[in-house]
C-alpha cells in the first residue's frame, strides 16, 4: 500500500513536473536592448550654449525586437554621476557649482520606434530653451524592448556660456 | 499545456492527501531527550491534526527565541518554504513558497492582521517578542481564512494561558552590523481562573552595512561612506496586553496591542530627486532623516469560546487601525510643482472584523461550520498618488467535515462562498497638467466605482497513517479579491520609478493546489517531503511593457495562467543529549502559461536552497546549565529564471555559527547566545529582497548578542 502510494505519487510529481519545465528554454527573451554609440551625439561633455540645438544621433539594437525611447534632461547642479558615464567626467563632478534650480530645464520626451525592428537609429533636434539656468545637466536616454526589459544611458552635457 | 495540468490534477486526485509536517521541529531544536520527544511530538501531531485538516508547520515559543533574528520573518525564514523578502536589515515581509503580499494571510489571535501588505516597503507590523506560537500553513487555507490565504497562512498567537502561575523575562540584544540594541518585559500570570499577560519591547538601529563601497542604480553610481546604505536606520516599540478568563465552560480573551516603527528609506533610492537634496547623510549614520515612514498598527482582538456538550461555539471580535505615513523633501517633479510639506503618502485603515463558528462531533464526523466578516474603510492622502481611498467589505460562510473512516484514515472536505464588494474613490491630480488641445486639468488617477466579487471554494484531503509513516494529500482550491491598487492606481510608483496602471475589470484569482506529503518518525529520525502543484486560472500579474507613459516605462495589470510546483524537504537527527542534526531544502518552479510574458517565470521566486545544522551540546552536571555551539551551512543556487526587470541573482554559500550557555539558580534563570551571521562576509544578493532589484547586496557580517533573564 505505502510502496504503491508512494510510487504513483511520485511518479505523478515528477512527470508533471517534466512536461511543465522542459519547454522552458522556449524563445524566452532575456536579453536588455543594447546602445550602439558609434558616431552617437551628444557626446560625453559635450558643451552647449542656451538656445542651441542638441542633435541627437542613436542607435539602437536588441536580440528580437525594439519597443519605445525616451529622452529625459535633468540638472546635475548638485554633481551626481551615472554609472555609464566616463570615469572622467565623474572626477570633474567634483568642483561643481550649484545652479539655479528653480529655473532648471526639464525635458522628458518618449518616442515610438516603429515595430518589427532589431535596429533603429534616432535622429533627433532638441532645441535648448534660452531662459534656463545654466549649468551641468544630464542627458539620459532610455529604451524598451517588446518583452519589456529596459535599457538607461547617461550623457553629461555643459550648459553655458 | 492544459493537458498536463488536467492529467496533474486526475493523479493527484485519485489519491488525495496533504502535507503535514509535525511541530517536531521546534521540539528537536531544544535539545530535549529523544523519549520526550517523541512522547511530546506525538502528542502534538495529535493536536496539529484534530485542529485543522492543513498542512502546518507549529513552533513554540523557543524555536522564536532560539533563532532571534533581526525581524520575526527573518527567523522563521529557517523554515523549508518559507522566506523573508528584505527592506534593509530590519523590515521585512513574509513569502510562502514564492507566493507573498496579498497572495498569503497573517492571522493574530484568528483575525486577519491588516496593514498595508500591497505595498513594497512595507513591512509586517507585527510584535515577536509576545508571541506563545506560530503555526504556517504551506498552501491554500482559504477554507477557514478567506481571500488571501492562497499561498498559505501565518497564524501568530500570544493569548495562550500562561504555564507558570507567575513568570517575568526580561531580554537584552545587540547587533554589531546596525548597530541595533533593545530590550523586550514580558511578565505573565494566572490567579484563580483568571490570567493576565504584559509585554514591552524597544530596538534602535542604525544605518546597515554590507561588505561593498558603491551600487549602481538605475544608472546612477553611488559611493557608501564606510559601507553604510544611507539613512536605513529606524526604531521600534511595541505594547501587548492580553486579559484573559478560562473556566470549564468559557474561554475568553482581550488582546489589546499596539506596534509602533520609524524607519528611514534608502537615500539613494528613494523619491523623486533625493539628489536635490540638502541633507547631509553622512553627517551620522544612527540618525533617521528624509525620507522615512512610520507605521503605527493598533489591534484590539476579542476572542470566546463556549463549549456545550460535545460541541463549541467561539465568537471572534476585532478592530484594527492602521496608519502609515511617508515622508520625504517636497520637490517638483514633471508637471507637479514643490509640494506644501513633507507628508508624501498616508494610508489610514480601519478594519473591523467579525468570526463565529460551530464545531461539533457527530458519531465519527467532525463538523464544523462558520462565517466570517470583515469591513475596511481606507483613506489615502499626501501629495504623492500611489493607492485609491477605498471601503471594502468581504463576508464569507463554510462548512467542513472531517470524517473518522478509520483508526488510521482521516477523510475531510470542506465548501465556502464569499461574496465581497470594493467601493474605490475618486482621486484627481491637486495640480494641474496641460493637455494637447492647449488647455490644461486636474488628471483623474482612478475613477468612482463600485464593484462586487463572489467565490466558491472546495478543498478535500485525507489523513493516512502506517506504521512509522503519515501520508498525505490534498486538493483545494483558494481565491484572492483584487486589491484597490490593482483596480484603482493610474500613476507614477515613485517607490519603484515606474508608471502603474490598473485595470478595473480584474476578476477574483483563483488557484487550484495539490499538495503531497510524506512523513517519516522513528528514534529520533524524523523526515518528511511535501511537494506541491499549483495552477493560477488568472493570476494577477503586473506586466512591464515596453511603451513609456510620463517619461516612466508603463506596468499594467493583466491576468495570466500561472503553473507552480515545489516542495520542501527536512531530515532531523537528534543523538541523544550529544547533538542535533538537521538537513532542509526547498524549490520552486514557477511558469506564465498565456499572456505577453508566457513561457517567463514570476517575480521574486526564490531558488533552490539546502540548510544543514549541526549543533552539539557540552553536558553539565547541574541540569539545565548546558552550553551548546552550532553551525549552519546554507547553499542558495542561482536564479535564472527571470522576469523584466529582475536580473539574475548568483548562488551563494553562507555560513552562521552561534553558541550559548543556560545558568539555572533556583527560581531564576538566565540565558546568553551569542551568534555571528554571515561569517565569511560574503557579498550576495538575495533574489527576494526588494532591495535585489537596485543591486544592493545583502548585510555584511554581523556579530550579536541575547542575554535573558527568567525569574
Amino acid at each position: 500500500m505505502i510502496k504503491k502510494f508512494l510510487t504513483i505519487s511520485a511518479a505523478a510529481f515528477c512527470l508533471c513536473g517534466s512536461m511543465s519545465c522542459n519547454k522552458d528554454e522556449d524563445k524566452k527573451d532575456t536579453e536588455k536592448p543594447s546602445f550602439d554609440n558609434t558616431g552617437a551625439t551628444p557626446v560625453e561633455g559635450g558643451k552647449y550654449l542656451p538656445g542651441d540645438t542638441i542633435f541627437v544621433h542613436q542607435i539602437f539594437r536588441d536580440n528580437e525586437e525594439l519597443g519605445s525611447f525616451n529622452i529625459e534632461i535633468h540638472n546635475n547642479f548638485d554633481g551626481h554621476s551615472h554609472s555609464t558615464e566616463t570615469a572622467k567626467t565623474i572626477s570633474k563632478h567634483g568642483d561643481h557649482e550649484h545652479g539655479d534650480v528653480e529655473n532648471a530645464w526639464v525635458f522628458n520626451q518618449s518616442y515610438d520606434i516603429p515595430s518589427g525592428q532589431k535596429v533603429y537609429t534616432a535622429d533627433l533636434k532638441i532645441p535648448i530653451p534660452e531662459t534656463i539656468a545654466e549649468g551641468d545637466y544630464h542627458f539620459m536616454i532610455r529604451v524598451t524592448d517588446k518583452a519589456g526589459w529596459q535599457e538607461i544611458k547617461a550623457v553629461s552635457l555643459e550648459i553655458e556660456d | 499545456m492544459k493537458s498536463i495540468i488536467l492529467f496533474a490534477f486526475l493523479s493527484v486526485c485519485c489519491a488525495v492527501a496533504r502535507a503535514q509536517e509535525d511541530s517536531l521541529w521546534g521540539i528537536a531544536k531544544n535539545g530535549v531527550d529523544i523519549d520526550e520527544i517523541t512522547v511530546k511530538a506525538d502528542k502534538n501531531n495529535l493536536e496539529v491534526q484534530m485542529k485543522l485538516p492543513q498542512n502546518i508547520v507549529k513552533l513554540d515559543k523557543n524555536f522564536i527565541e532560539t533563532n532571534f533574528s533581526g525581524s520575526l520573518m527573518q527567523s522563521l525564514s529557517l523554515i523549508p518554504g518559507v522566506q523573508a523578502m528584505n527592506i534593509g536589515s530590519n523590515v521585512s515581509k513574509p513569502v510562502i513558497r514564492g507566493l507573498g503580499f496579498n497572495r498569503l494571510a497573517v492571522v493574530e489571535n484568528g483575525i486577519k492582521h491588516q496593514g498595508q501588505q500591497w505595498g513594497h516597503e512595507h513591512g509586517l507590523e507585527v510584535s515577536q517578542f509576545s508571541l506563545d506560537e506560530v503555526e504556517i500553513i504551506k498552501g491554500p487555507a482559504a477554507m477557514i481564512y478567506g481571500s488571501d490565504a492562497l499561498g498559505g497562512v501565518i497564524s501568530l498567537k500570544d493569548n495562550v494561558l500562561p504555564e507558570k502561575q507567575r513568570e517575568s523575562r526580561v531580554l537584552f540584544f545587540v547587533r554589531s552590523n546596525n548597530a541595533s540594541f533593545g530590550f523586550s518585559a514580558n511578565t505573565e500570570g494566572i490567579k484563580d481562573k483568571f490570567f493576565y499577560k504584559l509585554c514591552l519591547s524597544a530596538e534602535k538601529y542604525s544605518d546597515s552595512k554590507v561588505p561593498v563601497d558603491s551600487i549602481q542604480y538605475y544608472s546612477y553610481y553611488i559611493k557608501l561612506k564606510d559601507n553604510r546604505l544611507r539613512n536605513t536606520a529606524g526604531k521600534n516599540g511595541d505594547a501587548t496586553l492580553t486579559l484573559g478568563f478560562q473556566g470549564k465552560k468559557l474561554k475568553s480573551t482581550l488582546n489589546i496591542s499596539d506596534v509602533y516603527t520609524k524607519s528611514g528609506f534608502f537615500a539613494n533610492a528613494h523619491g523623486i530627486e533625493i539628489r536635490l537634496s540638502q541633507i547631509d547623510f553622512d553627517k551620522s549614520f544612527s540618525d533617521i532623516d528624509y525620507p522615512f515612514s512610520t507605521a503605527n498598527h493598533l489591534m484590539a482582538v476579542s476572542n470566546n469560546t463556549v463549549k456545550i456538550g460535545r460541541s463549541s461555539l467561539n465568537f471572534d471580535l476585532a478592530f484594527q487601525n492602521n496608519s502609515r505615513e511617508e515622508f520625504s523633501e517636497p520637490t517638483s517633479h514633471g508637471y507637479m510643482p514643490k509640494p506644501d510639506g513633507f507628508l508624501e503618502r498616508s494610508f489610514y485603515k480601519n478594519t473591523f472584523s467579525f468570526n463565529a463558528g460551530y464545531k461539533m462531533i457527530l458519531a465519527n464526523h467532525n463538523l464544523h461550520l462558520g462565517i466570517n466578516n470583515e469591513f475596511q474603510k481606507n483613506s489615502s492622502g499626501g501629495w504623492g498618488y500611489v493607492l485609491p481611498s477605498f471601503e471594502s467589505t468581504a463576508n464569507g460562510m463554510y462548512f467542513c467535515d472531517k470524517f473518522y473512516a478509520a483508526d488510521n484514515l482521516i477523510l475531510s472536505a470542506g465548501v465556502r462562498a464569499d461574496f465581497s464588494s470594493m467601493k474605490i474613490f475618486e482621486y484627481k491630480d491637486w495640480f494641474k497638467t496641460p493637455l494637447q488641445n492647449g488647455d490644461s486639468a486636474f488628471v483623474t488617477r482612478s475613477e468612482d466605482f463600485l464593484k462586487h466579487f463572489g467565490s466558491f471554494v472546495f478543498s478535500c484531503g485525507l489523513n493516512y497513517e502506517v506504521g512509522d509513516w503519515v501520508l498525505k494529500c490534498n486538493l483545494g482550491k483558494s481565491f484572492r479579491t483584487p486589491l484597490a491598487a490593482e483596480l484603482g492606481s493610474d500613476g507614477i510608483n515613485y517607490q519603484i520609478f515606474r508608471y502603474e496602471r490598473g485595470n478595473k475589470d480584474l476578476q477574483p484569482e483563483i488557484s487550484y493546489q495539490a499538495d503531497f506529503g510524506v512523513n517519516f518518525q522513528k528514534n529520533g529520525f524524523t523526515f518528511y517531503f511535501t511537494p506541491f502543484l499549483n495552477f493560477f486560472p488568472n493570476y494577477i500579474y503586473l506586466n512591464p511593457q515596453s511603451r513609456y507613459v510620463e517619461g516612466l516605462q508603463l506596468y499594467e495589470y493583466v491576468q495570466n495562467e500561472v503553473f507552480r510546483l515545489g516542495g520542501e524537504f527536512q531530515a532531523d537527527y537528534a543523538l541523544k543529549k550529544k547533538a542535533e542534526f538537521s538537513l532542509g531544502g526547498e524549490f520552486l518552479k514557477s511558469k506564465q502559461l498565456s499572456g505577453d510574458k508566457k513561457g517567463y517565470g514570476l517575480p521574486f521566486s526564490q531558488p533552490w536552497s539546502i540548510v544543514n545544522t549541526s549543533k552539539y551540546f557540552i553536558e553539565r552536571k547541574r541540569k539545565g546549565n548546558e552550553c551548546y555551539v552550532s553551525v549552519t551551512l546554507k547553499y542558495t543556487g542561482a536564479q535564472k529564471n527571470i522576469v523584466p526587470p529582475e536580473k539574475p541573482t548568483p548562488g551563494y554559500f553562507l555560513t552562521n555559527l552561534s553558541a550559548g550557555k543556560k545558568i539555572v539558580l533556583k527560581k531564576t534563570e538566565l540565558s546568553a547566545d551569542f551568534s555571528v551571521e554571515n561569517l565569511f562576509n560574503k557579498v550576495y544578493y538575495n533574489h527576494t529582497s526588494y532591495y535585489r532589484l537596485i543591486d544592493v547586496p545583502e548585510a555584511g557580517r554581523c556579530f550579536s548578542m541575547k542575554i535573558e533573564f527568567k525569574f
